[in-house]
């Protein structure tokens, strides 16, 4: 066997990586090779500077970022087909283009806007929704976040997105589809949390026949950053019939979120089902007995205790 | 008892989606943790996550159980993690920009840390230094180079384990853990004379 060789297991040696047979090979080595030991001190030298930093422990809070960020990803990825917003611009306008690109008709801006073109004389659908629309020209358009795809300075050739925002005007009652899918995608999407508050409130004040929107609401209190938004939502989806999605939502908040008053408000809610008649399964109780123990809020700890042995009787 | 991991694919198949979260929760700290060693920045750490999960989602009907579920989820992880950085290496040989995200901060992104106990500032100093220039070191290793040696040395994965996520032989695991050694000690030379 040659120095290159014995060398590699000198390396392997360091992370306990040897069969017995090479280990024996190499200590027989060692103990008539000079640079061979000179190598493995330079080595365990390096494991030294090496032990003395360590790679940084991640937050747990960025690995809930990092779930946030897959389960919003997860919800884009699972509506197929036309998007609501393709079908909201061909109600209103039935023979409308979109002039600017199916990329920015997509992409909403901070206010809720469309991209349309829309001829000065046309009229109007009837439609509950809708009672004025912006008109205009393309110099009425806000353009903005422009984003570079290629430059070509040599040709002159230049491939770039932006986003062109035109305001509309809805107006109308909650219970109207389109509305709600409006307030529904400023529920998850809108980056000020005002505007989400505001759009789950609107939601939460009567529940609705569309499972999106339900869904919706439950991301939101999974996922939405704001407390004040994510306890909104809760408070919305207890107009809902108690069923197993909810209990799990209700759970998963109790489970993760970080917030004791949302928690407070989770365990409140099992309480309510539980009062009425409702089954409380066996996932349920496991939460509510782990919390009972090991939650770092008192007050949680003996609520969750009080809710398992009203459920017990 | 738990659900087995093949339980809850099954579940998972059929629109379940506690179940499918549940295996997620069962293994992401440790995609997490991998994908965080491999890159320098969280951002970067949390788009590797994300994709990892989306592939697995969108992937779960063709799983076959041929393999477990983890060394199929962990081969997903080390191929995004490689084929990330070879996309933010081209991306910024298009615009021009010097390197790697953050990883070419002379100052490091912070994704290594001392781990002394001595609090004088001194000490704190000369650690942050060692810290940074670790980072650095590992830099410049290939991406698989710097794989294979973050899993072994950092995070303990056997040999074999990782031979196993990045489907190769350990020979070759091996040869890339020889190569990220002596590159580490080359790049680590002068630090290496002031401990000795």
């Amino acid at each position: 066997m040659n120095h290159k060789r014995y060398k590699k297991l000198i390396v392997l040696s360091l992370y306990d990586e040897l069969t017995v047979r090479e280990k024996e090979q190499l200590d027989r080595h060692l103990a008539a090779c000079h640079e061979c030991r000179s190598e493995i001190a330079s080595l365990k030298g390096l494991h030294h500077v090496l032990g003395q930093v360590a790679p940084a422990v991640e937050p747990e809070q960025m690995l809930e970022a990092a779930r946030r960020q897959f389960r919003e990803a997860l919800r884009n990825d699972e509506q197929p087909g036309e998007s609501w917003q393709e079908k909201l611009i061909a109600l209103i306008w039935p023979n409308g283009k979109l002039v600017l690109g199916g990329a920015i008709a997509a992409a909403l801006g901070v206010a809720i806007g469309f991209i349309l073109f829309h001829p000065a004389e046309r009229a109007l659908p009837v439609h509950p929704a809708v009672i004025s629309s912006a008109t205009g020209s393309e110099s009425d358009i806000r353009i903005s976040n422009v984003r570079f795809l290629q430059s070509n300075p040599a040709t002159g050739d230049v491939d770039f997105v932006f986003d062109a925002v035109k305001s509309v005007h809805l107006q109308g009652n909650i219970e109207d589809m389109q509305i709600q899918k409006v307030l529904t995608h400023a529920m998850l999407n809108e980056e000020n949390p005002g505007v989400r508050l505001k759009s789950v409130s609107a939601m939460a004040s009567r529940p609705s026949a569309d499972a999106q929107v339900k869904r919706a609401l439950i991301a939101a209190l999974k996922d939405d950053k704001n407390a004040a938004v994510r306890l909104e939502a809760l408070r919305g989806l207890s107009a809902y019939q108690y069923d197993q999605e909810i209990q799990s939502t209700l759970l998963f908040t109790l489970m993760h979120d970080q917030n004791p008053g949302l928690r407070i408000a989770a365990i409140n809610q099992l309480d309510s089902a539980s009062v009425s008649g409702r089954t409380i399964g066996k996932d349920a109780l496991k939460v509510l007995r782990d919390k009972m123990q090991h939650d770092d809020n008192n007050y949680i700890r003996l609520r969750a205790k009080a809710v398992v042995q009203e459920i017990s009787q | 008892m738990a659900p087995s991991d093949r339980e809850l694919i099954d579940n998972a198949r059929k629109g379940d989606m506690r179940a499918f979260e549940q295996l997620v929760y069962r293994y992401d700290k440790r995609v997490f943790g991998i994908a965080a060693r491999f890159v320098t920045s969280s951002d970067d750490a949390k788009d590797i996550y994300q994709e990892v999960f989306l592939r697995v989602y969108n992937g779960l009907r063709r799983f076959e159980s041929k393999s477990e579920f983890s060394t199929w989820l962990y081969r997903i992880t080390m191929n995004v993690c490689l084929t990330y950085h070879s996309q933010r290496k081209h991306h910024s040989q298009w615009t021009g920009s010097g390197g790697l995200g953050n990883g070419d901060s002379e100052e490091g992104s912070g994704r290594i840390e001392a781990v002394s106990n001595d609090p004088s500032p001194e000490q704190h100093a000369a650690d942050r230094e060692v810290a940074s220039r670790v980072e650095q070191a590992l830099e410049i290793l290939s991406p698989k180079q710097k794989m294979v040696f973050t899993l072994r040395h950092y995070q303990g994965y056997k040999l074999r384990e990782i031979a196993s996520m990045m489907k190769c032989t350990e020979g070759t695991v091996k040869r890339y853990l020889f190569s990220a050694t002596q590159r580490m000690r080359e790049q680590l030379a002068d630090v290496l004379e002031s401990y000795a």
